[in-house]
């Protein structure tokens, strides 16, 4: 068994990662969950978490957000020698748009017609707002009104979280949202081949 | 305004703020009420007779709350397992039961439970208890930051189907960093020499520009807040 430390921009984020690495069975354990509450704190300390990686495997994930591609991303943050058992993973362009790959799943779970969501999430310039117009949709009240923000003064619903967590555990796939997503298929990938 | 033919159209006013809970349960009060003698506070805001509060719940629906509150425990407490509310000679108790090594040692009554697990107890109970204005008086203390970060989302999925207000104080940065908060729904109170100015954060547009910018409430707002002088705490003391 793997232990694995976690870095995460927010709690969605967290689950993602939680849920994914439940498809390598008792591979991984996740050991301490560091929540970032924003890309701030991971791009200022990720040369800490590489350092930690020295001791125990540490899995780090990021969104590319309004960075023009993944290289630039990368030639930003990292600025020393990344040790091999530091798992840097980037969502494209936000981890949202990992759950708007499994077009399926997310339809029956909003009740909203699958022809309304985009077949490239990953060129979705805010997968964040992308999945909440969507939502906006939802023929199901209590979730229009967790994850919707209740007015312009919010960007985010009341239990955005707490909703979108029913989703990544009970019916998200990531199987299914691999063919959308060419990140989470690299990430997918790369817990598969990683050898603590 | 005291005579009951005038005051008629006014008496709604009253009502609702009498039915208004104001709750800061102050964990000590609980534990030692013996050593607060003297009159009882109305409203009894400190929590002092929080447990006969419990007790004059019917049993079905006090239990259906504490099974809540025990869910949400046994999540939030290091080895919590099993909640139960007790009457002993009279008097109402609270009994938790926690994974110890050594079978039956792990019984606490609400006299030894921790600050923090009493004041979630408070806001968790007063949240299903009632559907009146409730003011709640700083939620985050005595609680672990990752606890106080769901509290927002806490008291919006328990208030939701009773549609009640509530009204908290706080200067939490772990509370106030859930961006579902809305800016029309945090108030910045300015205290000055004139008197105390409130104003919502929405109004301010710098504020709103950082919120459509990405930042939370708290990396927004709490900046301000903080003494301006605070630099200079430190000095005083040479």
């Amino acid at each position: 068994m793997i232990y694995l430390n976690l870095i995460f921009e927010d709690d969605l984020s967290e689950m993602v990662l939680t849920r994914l690495l439940s498809y390598f069975d008792t591979k991984y354990s996740v050991n301490v969950a560091y929540n970032g509450r924003g890309f701030g704190y991971l791009k200022t300390n990720i040369k800490g978490f590489n350092q930690a990686s020295l001791i125990t495997p540490h899995l780090m994930l990021t969104d590319l957000d309004n960075y023009p591609c993944l290289p630039s991303l990368i030639n930003d943050w990292v600025t020393f020698q990344m040790n091999p058992n530091f798992i840097f993973r980037i969502a494209v362009r936000e981890v949202e748009s990992w759950l708007l790959a499994d077009i399926e799943g997310l339809s029956n779970f909003l009740l909203v017609a699958s022809a309304n969501f985009p077949l490239n999430p990953e060129h979705e310039p805010d997968p964040k707002k992308t999945l909440i117009q969507l939502v906006k949709k939802s023929r199901k009240r209590r979730i229009r009104e967790d994850i919707v923000p209740v007015n312009a003064n919010a960007t985010i619903g009341p239990n955005y979280n707490g909703c979108l967590m029913e989703f990544v555990f009970n019916v998200w796939d990531v199987e299914r949202a691999i063919p959308r997503s060419k990140s989470l298929e690299k990430a997918y990938y790369r817990l598969d081949k990683f050898v603590g | 305004m005291e005579q009951i033919n005038a005051n008629k159209d006014f008496r709604e006013i009253a009502r609702y703020l009498e039915s208004t809970v104001y709750l800061h349960l102050l964990p000590q009060l609980l534990k030692h009420p013996q050593s607060f003698t003297g009159p009882d506070l109305p409203g009894d805001p400190f929590g002092k007779g929080f447990l006969d509060r419990i007790s004059k719940v019917n049993e079905k629906t006090r239990n259906a709350w504490l099974k809540r509150i025990e869910g949400a425990l046994k999540i939030a407490v290091p080895q919590f397992k099993k909640f139960d509310y007790k009457e002993e000679n009279g008097r109402p108790h609270l009994e938790a039961v926690y994974d110890h090594w050594r079978p039956g040692a792990g019984k606490q009554k609400e006299d030894q439970f921790s600050d923090g697990t009493l004041r979630l107890i408070g806001l968790l109970w007063s949240l299903q208890d009632g559907d009146s204005l409730l003011l709640l008086e700083e939620p985050e203390l005595s609680l672990n930051g990752a606890i106080i970060s769901k509290i927002p989302a806490l008291i919006y999925k328990l208030q939701k189907p009773k549609k009640r207000q509530v009204l908290i104080t706080t200067h939490s940065l772990d509370l106030l960093s859930d961006k579902g908060i809305s800016l029309d729904e945090i108030l910045l109170l300015t205290p000055s020499v004139e008197g105390t100015t409130v104003i919502t954060a929405s109004s301010i547009p710098e504020i709103q520009a950082m919120l459509l910018g990405g930042m939370s409430p708290a990396a927004a707002i709490l900046p301000r807040i903080k003494p301006k002088n605070i630099n200079q705490l430190t000095l005083f003391s040479q």
